[in-house]
């Protein structure tokens, strides 16, 4: 059915010039940068002792030394909290810097002072230097004034 | 800890969900594989997660998957000895150029657009903990891989197994499915060097001592299995546990010298006997309880590590649309620009594309391992699980509207006269 010189045409044409092509393409592909690679647990220390007073902090004292897990796909990643009371949430990673917003627990809602529809906004700076690596940021209530800010720092268990 | 009760409520509800996904997908016309992969999909995050979590929490506890999961690799063990079992070496070698030209096409062709776009989704969704060259070659591997035993079925059904399209079909999914393995060998080899304790010389070196004497050494014994068959027409239970646990010691060599348990027991069915009443017989004897019940939980397993919500967005749905396309172009389009440079009619060749885009269950067991060695993302093996349904799903219709049945009722009368033996010996009617 095919001759062997026409075989040869076709298997040089159809396999070996790819191939060659896929060895190209493998070559260049060792420069491209890929997003950071911040998959797995994570242990929090929050310092948010003097938040109780504060509405909506009794949410956040929630988030004090919980320990979360990354699930990373590229650009994006899945925050979910070991303890289970706050709720999994969608990220995103720009360079060296995560941005999370995680939903308030109804928990949190029902707090004096605590409207619902609030959010938390995480932003953290991560440090790959750091072994085991580590994150250090913000941990705050959206849209509301009154209240405050957590600094955090969270570590990567290895 | 064990809970017996949720492992035992888990099995009930999969194997209830499969059998009944899987008939209603038999009467439009698919394989029951098609259903039953669905069926884990709806048992996951993506369905039953979505619309009731605390149901989804209550029966599939996260803390209880591990047991599941260990029951479902039994059962993909099984199954890949049995795939190894119906692949059959000498039938390319009696194909000729045709069939080696179209199986290496079939497998270049997807496998250099798979790196093409492994380009560009790299660096949107991989991370730097991934080489690009792991990250290239896996993909590949993903797309080029053919469903064997899906491929086989469908033939069977049709009537097609002895036509030309279904030799060279069977000989073509048989070296692409050795391919693939061998090349996602080379990757879990190459990410597992690291953690397995064994340099990876020692790895490297061990497993090709161990190719050797598999091939060399062992094929020659387990030709008394086949002797001892023609013989008596039955082989004993003894000698079907002995199959059964040279499959498992060849497993657990595998995952000891640093790949995985599947290559082991893949290899072991490779080089079984090839007598085709021989085959029809282990694998008659094995199929069931591996076809009912524990690939019916592989499916649940990957269902509940796939969540479609994961793709969420015009930007990864994009990301999804273009990983289908890229596979079904790579697969039935080299397949079909193969056949047909080959000398096959054009209506022949693009079936012949169609029938090699059928990944199902080899796909499934490939993305897994993808997962489990941490080579794709979460959301990629979404993608490419929901690649995996796509190209699966549409091979029976495509193939129906490409190669309609009566171009091929002279052959398939030809073939009824002679005794129909699928590679697997799988029940033509699907079931």
């Amino acid at each position: 059915m095919l001759a062997s010189k026409n075989f040869a045409v076709a298997y040089l044409i159809l396999v070996i010039i790819p191939m060659l092509g896929l060895a190209g393409v493998l070559r260049s592909g060792s420069k491209l940068i890929a997003p950071s690679a911040i998959g797995g647990h994570w242990k929090m220390q929050a310092n948010a002792p003097s938040l109780t007073p504060v509405p909506c902090a009794g949410s956040m004292a929630t988030m004090r030394d919980a320990d979360f897990t990354i699930s990373q796909s590229g650009r994006y990643f899945a925050l979910r909290f070991a303890n289970s009371v706050m709720p999994s949430a969608s990220g995103l990673i720009e360079g060296t810097t995560i941005k999370v917003n995680i939903p308030l627990p109804p928990k949190g809602v029902k707090e004096v002072g605590c409207s619902g529809g609030h959010v938390f906004s995480l932003i953290a700076t991560l440090d790959f230097k750091a072994n085991p690596n580590s994150m250090a940021g913000l941990l705050s209530v959206n849209d509301c004034v009154a209240c405050p800010s957590a600094e955090f720092r969270a570590v990567r268990e290895q | 800890m064990l809970n017996l009760f949720t492992l035992v409520l888990q099995i009930a509800l999969v194997l209830a969900c499969s059998r009944i996904v899987g008939s209603l997908f038999l009467k439009v016309g698919q394989p029951r594989v098609v259903g039953e992969m669905f069926a884990g999909i709806m048992l996951g995050p993506s369905l039953l997660g979505a619309i009731a979590p605390q149901w989804s929490a209550f029966v599939f506890p996260p803390s209880s998957l591990g047991f599941l999961n260990a029951l479902s690799q039994v059962g993909v063990i099984v199954f890949m000895f049995l795939v190894g079992l119906g692949i059959n070496p000498r039938e390319l070698k009696s194909q000729g150029h045709a069939a080696v030209l179209t199986s290496h096409v079939s497998i270049t062709a997807p496998f250099v657009l798979a790196s093409f776009l492994a380009f560009y989704l790299c660096p949107r969704l991989s991370d730097s903990s991934v080489p690009f060259t792991n990250f290239a070659l896996f993909m590949g591997a993903a797309m080029s891989i053919t469903a064997f035993p899906v491929l086989a079925r469908i033939l069977a059904e049709r009537n097609m197994l002895n036509s030309r399209l279904g030799t060279v079909g069977i000989a073509c999914a048989a070296v692409d499915d050795v391919t693939g393995w061998c090349i996602l060998a080379y990757i879990v080899l190459f990410i597992r060097a690291g953690n397995t304790g064994h340099p990876i010389l020692f790895t490297v070196g061990g497993l090709i001592a161990f190719a050797l004497v598999m091939v060399y050494g062992v094929q020659r014994l387990l030709k008394r299995f086949e002797v001892s068959y023609r013989q008596t027409g039955e082989l004993s239970e003894n000698a079907l546990a002995l199959m059964l646990l040279l499959a498992l010691i060849s497993a657990l060599c595998t995952e000891w010298l640093g790949i995985h348990l599947l290559f082991g027991s893949f290899l072991m069915g490779t080089i079984m006997p090839k007598e085709q009443m021989f085959v029809r017989y282990v694998v008659n004897k094995f199929e069931t309880i591996v076809v009912t019940l524990l690939l019916p939980l592989f499916f649940a397993f990957t269902g509940l590590r796939t969540n479609v919500g994961l793709v969420k967005g015009a930007e990864m749905w994009m990301y999804c649309v273009a990983i289908i396309l890229v596979a079904t172009l790579g697969k039935l389009g080299g397949s079909m620009l193969a056949g047909w440079w080959s000398g096959m009619p054009a209506r022949e060749a693009a079936g012949l594309g169609t029938l090699m885009n059928t990944r199902g269950l080899m796909e499934l067991v490939i993305l897994n391992i993808g997962l489990d060695i941490k080579v794709i993302s979460p959301a990629l093996f979404s993608m490419m699980v929901l690649m995996a349904l796509v190209t699966t799903f549409m091979t029976n219709p495509l193939l129906q509207a490409i190669c309609p049945d009566k171009m091929f009722r002279r052959e398939a009368e030809k073939s009824s006269r002679q005794l129909a033996v699928t590679p697997l010996g799988l029940d033509p009617a699907g079931d």
